[in-house]
């Protein structure tokens, strides 16, 4: 009842949208900045002016609250799980960094407070069970990674190394984090959508099918078993599309939302989709599959750049840390690296790995590591440094490269297990001894040049 | 001058005593163990009055009775289903067209598995505690004749005729057949491990077994349970089926016709590192499809997702027409609907190496899991009309039976056994045991590894311990509530911090219990009991010899034996159990188990070496390090043995 007389509008929706409530940024209409800026341009894609406001559907234009009063501009919101609290990212001035505010919805008069502020841009903030969030931060010209914070000792802790830029966070039901990744490295203007725990360990590639240069970002798990996200990115026409958390994997497609530019697409606890974008309009909207496109708040002075419901989601689950700062490196475990992509054994043609190298990226160049020895099983375990950005090439005995992986890291006191190399996400280890544990891991340093393949 | 004397002597006699306690404790401790070096215990971990574990032993329990329903059976005509419930002694009559317990008697020492004639007339309930099959009058529920078992009678089968009566034996690994109309004795057929769950085709040639527990192997070997095929006419092994990497399989159906078998089983993963919780890291839940004509293959298929698990599965139906199948996932409170059809092609079309994919594939459901069915906590046995249109589920923890609409795939109705309504400290503690939803997306529960509180027969390499280097077995629970310190190595002083925090970041991979669930959860694991000891099956007079060896303090050649290598220095009664640790010549120091009920927990020693309480001795045992055995001449080994059985 405070936060509808807070909002002071009177809901005028009707059928399942009455009552509905959520947080919206709001870009000035002509800035431009959704178009032009690319997914951490945060000056281009939440110019000055830009707001977070909270709003009823079926509002009038003015009918809001504006969530960043006395802020230059901001964008980015996330609501807590129970339903009573705002996070968005925001800046003071144009020439201030852009921080993670925070909001109580039910302070009437309440002005957002600074929730963490690291030195350098931040975006994309989002909640994690035990009074923790976590959200993006980067330099202008990158790159940016995921940190996670406590509201409660303020303690901030850095959980992505890869070089690439990793946002737009938000929790998995099962207490992971779902992302989104685009490296660097590849010098392709791609991003797919990864997962990794709330302490950084264990980063894999979400098991979604992505094409090459396809852009993922805004990846929120479904009250079923799905995962949306926004397939585009900033500049181009985004669309929703959707992947299945549990079988089959593969299968990711396009949702006909009838929204010719798509933006955000956020789940609705009846089982819909809240999103921001443009139809005949631009705006907010409600949308089920099968069902036509509801709008639910439009306002021709701003363009809606995101939209998430107000709503209690329930608790999140956590996942205790296995990280061990003292240790200061990770371990590695694969159990076959000659298995690939769902194949048992090698490649058809392809020869055995009888050696592997690991890479690393340091001061934006690709450098070697270390070696190890494959064993006849085809497994290797070695200790590598810990929070730096690694990769692992086979080899055959005659030094020709057998595969290559792609960028991951170890966080100190980690042990990382692989099934295989590029094994299918769907494939389990089989139950056998590893010969490689026979041995204490091998400590990965620079190969010495008689050593070099 | 007298009072200040006095006061100078008591103050003297105190800091004597104070400088002189550490030291004479120190030698008490030495002089006790034998162990020089001893580490320091307060005098209550010796001097204090531990209470005997409780036992199943045929008596009522304290506390509310919870009906626990385990097995099923349904009436010919549909009308009528059986239910033995196993926490109440008592099998139910329940009227299906009320929703109700109609009429209910009582069995004694839990009734477990129930079968019924053909014609409807037999009944046969088997009583796991008390090693008997009770047969009863179907339309009076009179009893009409007990039949004597071996240890454990758990799953029961009928002929068609009602003419034959086969129980699987759990704790004796053997198969009953008997003729019911015939004088001719009845006829043991040695089984795999633990055998759970019979199914009879329903021309009544093929009996087959699901066995539990995997069977007897090397440490580190591929584990593998096994399928036993009984020629039910003959009462002979016809064969045995070796699935490999598979235990707990608590159910099992046949084709009409004999020619194959599913069974429910936990795939599990522990040769390798407890690493990777993810993706089925320890285990996965799983059917296996064994097809029982000659040369017939075996493929084991997943029943999980790659981001969705389905602990703990139990019971299995199928479809009279053969086409679907059920599966109740105790640890996830479902049931699976399976395609037959999807399964008999795969397995009869797909190469070898591709099947071997399959097998450890998550996305392979999709081929051929139908739906997923709610069900209350703790589904375990299912029975379907004869006509196969309703699936009956006994919800073991909620006191209640799912009806299921088979072809439509969804729950109907649910009928309530009328348990109590309360649940105490311990009720919920069971519930929380045998829940996987703990656990990081739900890929098993405390039950997956302790079967009812008990082992699983495995070993498995915890990473915490360090990669490759540290292979433990599970240890019972069953009277375990006053053997502290936990842990093989001894390491938790208290079973809530066995269970708490370090447990969820090592094991669970997801949050920790939080306390009022971690109180409940010991209390349960408190309160698990022994099993029967059974001492009928062993000599008066060999555990009296056995009694005398294990307390004995000279060797055959009268050499008297030291302290530290006497059996009663660290097993002593009544826990059987010093509660310190030990090195006993088994590459490192342990915490000296109890040894309430040590003949059902077998393989023995941290990481399961010895395949039998012999080979403690016989093979682990060269130098007198764990206790001095080597004078012993085989008798004397085989009374200590049957002594160490009887406790």
């Amino acid at each position: 009842m405070s936060l509808l007389a807070v909002a002071g509008c009177a809901p005028s929706a009707g059928g399942r949208a009455a009552g509905l409530m959520f947080v919206v940024t709001q870009v000035p209409a002509g800035s431009g900045g959704l178009r032009k800026a690319s997914r951490l341009d945060l000056d281009g894609r939440y110019p000055l002016g830009s707001r977070v406001a909270l709003v009823f559907a079926g509002a009038r234009p003015g009918d809001v609250r504006v969530l960043s009063a006395g802020l230059a501009s901001a964008g980015a919101p996330a609501v807590s799980p129970d339903g009573r609290r705002v996070l968005f990212a925001g800046r003071e001035s144009a020439e201030s960094r852009w921080a993670i505010f925070e909001v109580n919805l039910r302070a009437v008069w309440g002005r957002p407070r600074k929730a963490a502020d690291l030195g350098m841009d931040c975006a994309d903030p989002a909640y994690l069970a035990g009074e923790g969030i976590v959200f993006s931060c980067g330099h202008k010209r990158g790159p940016w990674s995921l940190y996670s914070a406590s509201l409660k000792t303020g303690g901030v802790e850095r959980i992505t190394f890869g070089p690439g830029d990793a946002f737009d966070p938000a929790p998995l039901r099962d207490g992971r984090l779902l992302f989104s990744w685009a490296d660097l490295a590849s010098g392709r203007p791609a991003a797919a959508l990864f997962v990794v725990n709330q302490d950084g360990t264990w980063v894999e590639a979400f098991a979604a099918a992505h094409p090459r240069d396809s852009f993922a970002r805004r990846g929120r798990r479904t009250r079923d078993s799905g995962v949306v996200f926004v397939s585009g990115d900033a500049g181009s026409h985004g669309r929703i599309e959707r992947v299945e958390m549990r079988r089959p994997m593969v299968r990711r497609r396009a949702l006909a939302t009838g929204l010719s530019d798509a933006r955000s697409a956020e789940p609705l606890p009846d089982g819909a989709l809240l999103l921001a974008g443009r139809s005949t309009q631009d705006g907010v909207f409600r949308w089920r599959e099968g069902g036509r496109l509801e709008p639910l708040f439009a306002d021709p002075r701003f363009t809606a750049a995101e939209a998430v419901p107000v709503a209690a989601s329930g608790p999140l689950k956590g996942r205790p840390s296995t990280v061990d700062m003292a240790r200061g490196s990770g371990t590695l475990l694969c159990y076959d690296s000659n298995q690939s992509d769902g194949v048992v054994g090698p490649h058809r043609g392809s020869p055995k790995a009888a050696r592997v190298e690991f890479l690393a990226w340091k001061d934006g160049v690709e450098a070697p590591l270390g070696w190890s020895a494959v064993e006849s099983d085809g497994s290797f375990l070695v200790e590598a440094p810990a929070d730096l950005p690694i990769r692992v090439r086979t080899r055959d005995f005659r030094s020709r490269a057998v595969s290559t992986c792609g960028w991951f890291w170890v966080r100190s006191g980690e042990v990382r297990s692989c099934i295989g190399c590029h094994e299918g996400h769907e494939r389990m280890a089989t139950n056998r001894l590893i010969k490689a544990l026979r041995h204490d891991a091998r400590r990965l340093s620079p190969m010495e040049r008689r050593d070099r393949p | 001058m007298k009072p200040l004397a006095g006061a100078l002597v008591l103050l003297a006699a105190v800091v004597l005593a104070w400088r002189a306690a550490p030291s004479w404790h120190q030698r008490h401790l030495d002089d006790a163990t034998g162990r020089p070096g001893t580490k320091r215990v307060s005098c209550l971990h010796c001097h204090r009055r531990v209470p005997v574990p409780p036992a199943f032993d045929g008596k009522p329990r304290p506390g509310p009775r919870y009906l626990d329903p385990e097995g099923l059976a349904v009436s010919p005509d549909g009308r009528l289903l059986f239910v033995a419930a196993e926490g109440a002694d008592r099998l139910l009559e329940v009227d299906l067209a009320k929703a109700g317990v109609s009429r209910s008697v009582d069995i004694g020492g839990r009734p477990h598995g129930v079968a019924l004639s053909a014609d409807g007339r037999l009944l046969a309930v088997s009583s796991r505690d008390l090693d008997k099959v009770v047969l009863l009058d179907a339309a009076t529920l009179a009893v009409k004749r007990e039949v004597a078992t071996a240890a454990e009678p758990l799953g029961v089968a009928l002929s068609a005729d009602g003419r034959a009566l086969f129980a699987a034996q759990g704790a004796a690994d053997s198969v009953l057949c008997v003729r019911l109309k015939s004088s001719d004795p009845p006829l043991h057929v040695v089984a795999g491990r633990e055998p759970y769950a019979l199914a009879l085709s329903r021309d009544g040639r093929v009996l087959v077994a699901a066995n539990r527990m995997p069977s007897p192997a090397r440490t580190r070997d591929v584990p593998s349970s096994e399928l036993t095929v009984v020629d039910a006419g003959q009462g002979r092994v016809a064969d045995r089926r070796r699935l490999p990497s598979a235990t707990l399989s608590e159910g099992v159906a046949v084709a009409a016709d004999g020619s194959f078998a599913l069974v429910p089983v936990l795939r599990v993963r522990n040769l390798i590192p407890t690493v990777d919780v993810a993706r089925g890291g320890l285990m996965n839940s799983a059917l296996a499809f064994v097809d029982l004509r000659p040369g017939g293959r075996t493929v084991q298929f997943p029943l999980d997702e790659v981001n969705a698990f389905f602990a703990d599965p139990a019971g299995v139906a199928l479809a009279p027409d053969g086409k679907t199948a059920f599966v109740a996932h105790g640890g996830a409170d479902v049931v699976t609907a399976v395609d037959v059809a999807a399964l008999r092609h795969l397995a009869a079309s797909l190469k070898p190496a591709e099947l071997d994919a399959l097998q450890d594939d998550l996305g392979a459901g999709e081929r051929y899991v139908l739906a997923r069915i709610p069900t209350r906590s703790n589904p375990r046995a299912m029975a379907l009309s004869p006509d196969g249109r309703r699936l009956y589920v006994s919800e073991r923890l909620a006191d209640s039976i799912a009806v299921i609409d088979a072809p439509g795939l969804r729950l109907l109705d649910r009928i309530s056994l009328g348990g109590p309504e309360t649940l105490t400290a311990e009720r919920r503690g069971a519930r929380r045991f045998h829940d996987g939803t703990a656990t990081f997306q739900g890929q098993f529960s405390c039950r997956s590894c302790h079967p009812e509180g008990h082992v699983d027969a495995l070993t498995w390499d915890f990473e915490i311990d360090g990669l490759g280097k540290e292979i433990f077995d599970p240890i019972s629970l069953r009277g375990i509530r006053d053997t502290a310190p936990f842990k093989w190595t001894g390491k938790n002083p208290t079973l809530a911090r066995q269970c708490g925090p370090r447990f969820s970041r090592v094991l669970m991979r997801a949050d920790p219990f939080p306390p009022d669930q971690l109180a409940d959860l010991v209390a349960y694991i408190e309160s698990i009991p022994l099993l029967p000891r059974r001492l009928h099956e062993l000599s008066a007079e060999a555990v009296e010899r056995g009694r005398e060896i294990f307390f004995r303090k000279r060797t055959n050649l009268g050499r008297e034996i030291p302290k530290k290598d006497r059996c009663s220095t660290c097993h002593p009664p009544p826990l059987y159990t010093n509660r310190m640790s030990a090195d006993v010549g088994t590459d490192g120091s342990f915490d000296a188990p109890h040894l309430s009920g040590i003949r059902y927990s077998a393989p023995y020693l941290h990481d399961d070496r010895a395949a039998s309480i012999e080979e403690i001795w016989t093979l682990h045992n060269s130098s007198d390090t764990h206790g001095v055995s080597n004078d012993m001449n085989k008798t004397q080994l085989n009374d200590l043995v049957i002594f160490l059985r009887s406790l």
